[in-house]
């Protein structure tokens, strides 16, 4: 049997499919690269909540303090979602559970239903009750140990991290929180430092705006030393 | 490769020891192939190619979707509980009852979930250390094969209805009524006992137990005309002697004696006592003696009657006048007694005839032992178990019973085969069987509830010290259980009225649907500490884990005449030559009398002696292997002349075991355990032999004239013996050139105490404790000045500069420098840290044949070295040192440098981070690792094949992993396949410690930071810390002249050091046991 042979002219396609395949894996690269960068994948993360709670309402407009509601992120790693008694302190339909009574704004509001729904479940302290179930914003994989309370207590604002949420009407994702993004602050911490005292004080501005002199002050005021090992987050 | 034995030889395997061709060809493989055969595993279900196929298409398609996580839901607390801050763990005293005694605890709880169990150092006789099944108890809560509903007559049922046909059949005056339980020292349980007995006259009630201190009883009640429980103080002794006896190993109460053994063993405090271990099985205790006497059990009573009578004479028998060596140790030992009137102690072990024991209280009682190193305790006059248990028997078969309730235990598969109980059991007209699971006894009985473990129930028990602790439930029962003191109550009838209605607010809204539990206990408490505030006293009660001040004992005893053993006093004297053997029936380190039978960390806990994991096997000396032919892992025969019985059980070869014995752990081969421990029922085999079938009322601690026939077929056991060597033969080059000529720098080192105070007294007087250079030895000036502290028991330096070969651009003596030393002379090998960092760390179990390949993930192995004299090996003078090897932290890791992802690095604290995401799974850093510290994830274990890998069952459902998921920690990741994984020093315990500190605005105290296998540690061999806190325990550990670093010649600054073991053998007999010989260069 004649072996066969490709024909000459068919050379003239080797360098053009060699190009088209490179242009090809080149262009894939990209499109993954681009699609999984933090950058697409976490700004603007912006879920639907079972209850429409708006922060601009109630930590702008009110100036009530984050910690009112996220009152363990001085303790603790979480700065946890307020148990439903927290919203009940103002939006409990007027019942009476011991030690407080629950307040009576909005008592009719069809959007307070689920809180409603909640206390009424838990008898109002009596047994567990179930939970009003939130949509998780800030999502980090959990292989990262992210501490609240290590940085709370150590002049790092909430806003820096979180945006100005008391400007946001449904809460989103501002910042991207990759590990670069992580550890551009880790290693120059100085643009997020402030007095402990005014962390929740999210449109503070240092006097004149010198964050660097304001923020460097504060530093070395509170030995800050951000270490970027990675057993610091990575257990 | 393996050499001969020489003068001192330190060895793993007897194999490697006798120098079995077959095995240094395993070996050679072995330290070749560091994890194994690493071709997929047939059990993997998908071959490599086909997998590759899957993950390309599969790749295609995830590039394609969104790549946020899953959306996570949040359920906050509607009413959070006073004091909860989510992601704080809590920690709540408890207490549960183990063999005989109420342990303290102190339980840590995650998001209302018990995560661990650790000792209660509030307890007065309590630290934070604990033993292995305390640990691993944990696990049991959380098992899927716990019974998780009640079954009448073979239809599942629930508690309304059982309880309601439970007060039927018991009916008005108990007629025809039995009830089986477990002895228990539960002031409520007993309290409600006799309130049932009294309510219910007619009613019997017997209480059995696999392994209870009958024979203690009975001989103290012998000895002292009463039976108590005997409480040895072993910081107070000077010479220790054990007969059959195992207290710091295998023992309800073995933390606190092995921490107060160990606190009268710190040869640096020049307290040091001598332990002479007497025994049939070699022990945990046997390990640690100074002098190892292994002696039949049947020639215990001899031993002991010869032991009197030397006493009696009260002249000290001449070492040197003494013919073999067991009567030079015995002439060591009667000098050493007589020598320490008033601080000595002999103690017996269960398995010791109640003659025997009394003939040992008089002994102890001559020598002046009680109340000052023995304390008695109160203890209840009843008949021994197994005879309680025979009654009912012998009630059964005349038909006297026509309802039995049977609360825990498991007398089908544990009580002597002659009742044959599963026969007796069926013949009840009606019998409900109350347990944790739905075991061997619950099979044949008519009706079962499922009890709650005991982290689930409110209790009381007595602790060791007689101290009254209470018990409170971590958790609401998970598959609504009812506790055996909720069903007697209710059998009672009787809800104890409230004592005020302070009490009533008090409790409100707490532990709904327990309360009557809980009243149950305080009621009984209230009347033992009446008080008008007992409200206070109750309530720190609960918070502390016990009433203050509530220990108790009784005054020294006093003799009764009896006449104890009249053995022949010679008969010990004579070794075993050929002949019948004896079967001794001991206690298993894992699964202890069965309990334990379906706990996978416990199975796979390699055994402290034998490195043997999932499975029991007959244990015999090489002596005896060798006169009967036996080869290791050879099935044999094993037939008990005397009542027919016989089983087959695979040999493994122990040395330091007594020739002409046998022993054999109880609780293995469970038909009817769970997916674990074996369930015919659902085709799991079952793990292990159960040697149950031939331990009868008559031979209940072992049987003799055993005759053995061997068989042909050959059993494969699952032993870690050989796995994770440091590299020997490597080592031995490598010491040759860097030590010089002399220098074998061996991995474990050893001396005498008499050569340590020596050699202290020496350093002290001629160069003063600054002084940097060792003892008679001037290497001149090319050495420069890398001469170290001089260091005990070898004084020997490296013979070139150690340079720094990966400079950094930190410095490692800024800031924390973490560090760690284990103690050998306190270390005894009991397992605990190992079961600890598997609960801190989510290490995942893999079953029998991942370990039989190399696979076991256990961060900490306790490497156990056989140590031999030239002549023989069988003899008397083995003996064993304990090395426990986690990841040294070494500062020039060599791991690190081979890593092509940057996977694991230097953390500035000197921590050797491993990145499990970055991880790709090379193990080029195992490879790398001198010390053979890191573990390879070869499936996932911890996700697809079920967190516990249960070696017969693919997968798990849903369901029964998410209940499995409570149980992990939730500060430390879960690996998956693939990934790297090692010892982190407890990098979560670290952080979170240092970040508490910061946001207290302080500094870390000393020694504030206690890693698991460290809080976990009886004996507190274990010391973590900052190297840079000069003040804490763990720089002085350093310091000391008996630290040293594994491997040192290798130049890789490990942060963690060794102490050299101290053994302290009888000045007469130094020259007997070459291994302890201090050897100096």
């Amino acid at each position: 049997m004649q072996d066969f042979h490709f024909p000459n002219w068919v050379n003239r396609f080797t360098l053009v499919m060699l190009g088209g395949g490179a242009a090809v894996a080149g262009y894939l690269a990209i499109v993954l690269f681009f699609a999984t960068h933090p950058n697409t994948v976490n700004l603007g993360h912006k879920p639907k909540q079972p209850v429409p709670f708006s922060h601009r309402i109630h930590a702008g407009l009110l100036q009530l303090d984050c910690r009112y509601c996220h009152n363990t992120v001085h303790d603790s790693a979480h700065a946890a979602i307020p148990p439903t008694a927290t919203c009940g302190n103002c939006h409990g339909a007027n019942r009476v559970v011991p030690d407080r009574s629950l307040g009576v704004i909005w008592p009719q509001n069809e959007t307070l239903e689920p809180v409603r729904a909640s206390l009424e479940s838990a008898e109002y302290g009596e047994n567990p009750g179930d939970p009003v179930m939130w949509v998780r914003v800030h999502d980090l994989p959990d292989f990262v140990y992210f501490n609240h309370s290590a940085h709370i207590n150590r002049g790092v604002s909430c806003v820096s991290c979180h945006g100005r949420v008391d400007l946001m009407e449904v809460v989103e994702q501002k910042k991207a929180l990759s590990m670069k993004w992580c550890l551009d602050c880790h290693r120059n911490p100085n643009d997020h430092i402030r007095d402990p005292e005014l962390v929740t004080r999210l449109d503070f501005e240092p006097p004149g705006g010198d964050w660097a002199s304001y923020g460097k002050e504060w530093a070395e005021k509170l030995n800050i030393n951000p270490s970027t090992s990675c057993s610091t987050c990575h257990r | 490769m393996i050499q001969k034995p020489n003068a001192k030889q330190y060895f793993r395997s007897f194999e490697a020891l006798v120098g079995d061709p077959q095995l240094e060809e395993a070996f050679g493989e072995a330290i070749e192939h560091d994890f194994g055969a690493a071709a997929p595993s047939p059990g993997d279900g998908l071959s490599r190619r086909r997998w590759l196929q899957l993950m390309g298409a599969s790749m295609a398609f995830g590039s394609m979707l969104g790549c946020r996580m899953g959306k996570e839901e949040i359920a906050p607390f509607v009413f959070r509980p006073h004091n909860r801050i989510p992601g704080i763990p809590e920690k709540y005293a408890t207490s549960v009852e183990f063999g005989g005694i109420g342990k303290p605890l102190l339980a840590t709880s995650v998001d209302g979930r018990p995560i661990k169990l650790d000792g209660n150092p509030d307890h007065p006789n309590c630290n934070h250390g604990s033993d292995a099944f305390t640990q691993a108890m944990i696990l049991d809560l959380y098992d899927p094969d716990r019974s998780r509903n009640p079954r009448i007559g073979g239809r599942d049922a629930n508690w309304e209805e059982l309880l309601k046909l439970t007060s039927e059949l018991v009916g008005t005056d108990g007629t025809g009524v039995a009830v089986l339980s477990e002895p228990t020292v539960s002031p409520t349980i007993n309290r409600l006992k006799t309130e049932f007995l009294e309510k219910y006259p007619q009613a019997k009630w017997f209480e059995f137990t696999s392994l209870a201190n009958d024979n203690e009883l009975a001989g103290t009640k012998l000895a002292f005309g009463k039976p108590m429980r005997q409480r040895v103080l072993y910081d107070r002794a000077k010479i220790i002697v054990t007969l059959e006896a195992d207290p710091i190993g295998i023992d309800a109460n073995a933390p606190e004696n092995a921490r107060r053994f160990a606190a009268g063993r710190d040869a640096d405090a020049k307290v040091m006592n001598r332990l002479y271990s007497v025994e049939s099985k070699f022990t945990t205790t046997g390990s640690m003696a100074d002098h190892h006497l292994p002696l039949r059990l049947s020639q215990m009573g001899s031993f002991v009657s010869s032991l009197e009578q030397a006493i009696d004479g009260g002249e000290p028998i001449s070492v040197g006048s003494a013919n073999s060596k067991r009567e030079k140790i015995f002439a060591a030992m009667v000098s050493d007694l007589l020598a320490h009137r008033g601080d000595v102690v002999l103690v017996c072990g269960y398995r010791l005839s109640p003659e025997i024991q009394a003939q040992v209280c008089r002994i102890n009682h001559k020598l002046g032992s009680y109340d000052a190193t023995i304390e008695v305790q109160e203890a209840v006059d009843a008949e021994s178990t197994v005879e309680q248990i025979s009654k009912l028997a012998g009630e059964i078969a005349g038909a006297k019973v026509q309802t039995l309730l049977v609360f825990g235990g498991n007398p089908v598969y544990a009580a002597p085969a002659d009742l044959r109980m599963a026969e007796t059991l069926s013949r009840v007209t009606n019998s409900i069987h109350f347990g944790l699971y739905f075991d061997e006894t619950a099979a044949v009985c008519g009706s079962h509830g499922n009890l709650a473990h005991a982290l689930e129930s409110w209790g009381d028990y007595r602790g060791a010290d007689g101290s009254w602790l209470v018990a409170q439930p971590l958790i609401e029962p998970l598959f609504g259980a009812k506790s055996p003191l909720e069903i007697l109550a209710h059998l009672v009838g009787e809800s104890p009225a409230r004592s005020n209605d302070e009490v009533a607010s008090a409790e409100n809204g707490q532990m709904n649907g327990r309360r009557s539990a809980m009243e149950h206990v305080r009621v009984t408490a209230e009347s033992e500490f009446a008080s008008p505030r007992f409200v206070e006293v109750w309530n720190q009660a609960v918070h502390d884990g016990f009433f203050k001040d509530s220990a108790n004992r009784l005054d020294a005893p006093e003799l009764v005449d009896f006449t104890g053993s009249t053995e022949d006093t010679d008969a010990w004297k004579s070794d075993w030559d050929s002949g019948d053997l004896e079967l001794v029936f001991i206690a298993s380190g894992h699964v202890f009398d069965g309990r334990f039978a379906n706990n996978g960390w416990l199975q796979e806990l390699p055994d402290f002696l034998t490195k043997l994991t999932w499975d029991n096997a007959a244990h015999v000396s090489p002596k005896t292997a060798r006169v009967l032919g036996l080869k290791q892992g050879m099935f044999a025969t094993f037939d008990v002349e005397a009542s027919g019985n016989s089983v087959k059980l695979p040999v493994n070869i122990l040395p330091g075991m007594a020739n002409g014995s046998v022993a054999v752990e109880l609780g293995y081969g469970r038909t009817k355990a769970g997916r674990v421990g074996g369930n015919v029922d659902q085709g799991v085999a079952p793990v292990g032999h159960n040697v149950g079938v031939i331990r009868t009322t008559q031979h209940w601690n072992s049987a003799p004239a055993v005759k053995l026939t061997r068989s042909s077929t050959k059993y494969r056991f699952a032993t870690t013996q050989e796995h994770f060597r440091m590299d020997k033969l490597g080592q031995n080059e490598i010491n040759r050139r860097t030590w010089g000529d002399d220098g074998d720098a061996p991995l474990v080192r050893e001396g005498t105490y008499a050569d340590y105070m020596d050699w202290l007294t020496r350093h002290d007087n001629d160069h003063g404790p600054d002084e940097s250079h060792g003892d008679d030895h001037d290497h001149g000036d090319h050495h420069g000045d890398h001469h170290g502290p001089p260091r005990w028991p070898s004084d020997r330096h490296l013979h070139f500069k150690n340079v720094d070969i990966s400079p950094r651009d930190y410095d490692l003596d800024v800031g924390h420098k973490w560090g760690m030393s284990i103690d050998l002379n306190k270390c005894i090998g009991c397992n605990a840290c190992v079961i600890a960092c598997q609960a801190e760390n989510n290490i995942p179990i893999v079953g029998k044949d991942q370990v039989a390949r190399g696979r076991e993930l256990h961060w900490m192995r306790i490497d156990r070295y056989f140590v031999a004299s030239e002549d023989d090996v069988d003899a008397e003078n083995i003996a064993v040192v304990q090395q426990p090897v986690a990841c040294q932290h070494c500062e020039k890791a060599p791991c690190e440098t081979v890593c092509p992802v940057a996977a694991t690095v230097h953390s500035r604290e000197g921590l050797n981070d491993m990145v499990y995401n970055r991880c790709i799974g090379t193990r080029y850093c195992g490879n790398n690792c001198p010390y053979k510290v890191r573990r390879f994830n070869y499936f996932n274990y911890s996700e697809e094949r079920t967190f516990v890998k249960y070696p017969n069952e693919g997968t798990m459902s849903e369901a029964d992993r998410q209940l499995q998921n409570l149980m992990m920690n939730p500060e430390v990741t879960v690996r998956s396949r693939g990934v790297m994984e090692k010892c982190t020093y407890c990098v979560q315990r670290i952080q979170n410690t240092k970040i508490l500190a910061k946001n207290e605005k302080r500094e870390l105290r000393d020694n504030e930071i206690l890693v698991a296998c460290q809080q976990a540690c009886p004996s507190e061999a274990i010391e973590f810390g900052d190297l840079h806190r000069k003040q804490s325990r763990l720089v002085k550990a350093h310091e000391n002249p008996r630290s040293y670093t594994l491997l040192e010649e290798m130049n890789n600054y490990p942060r963690t050091k060794y102490l050299a073991r101290v053994r302290n053998p009888h000045p007469d007999l130094e020259g007997l046991f070459k291994p302890w010989e201090a050897d100096r260069s």
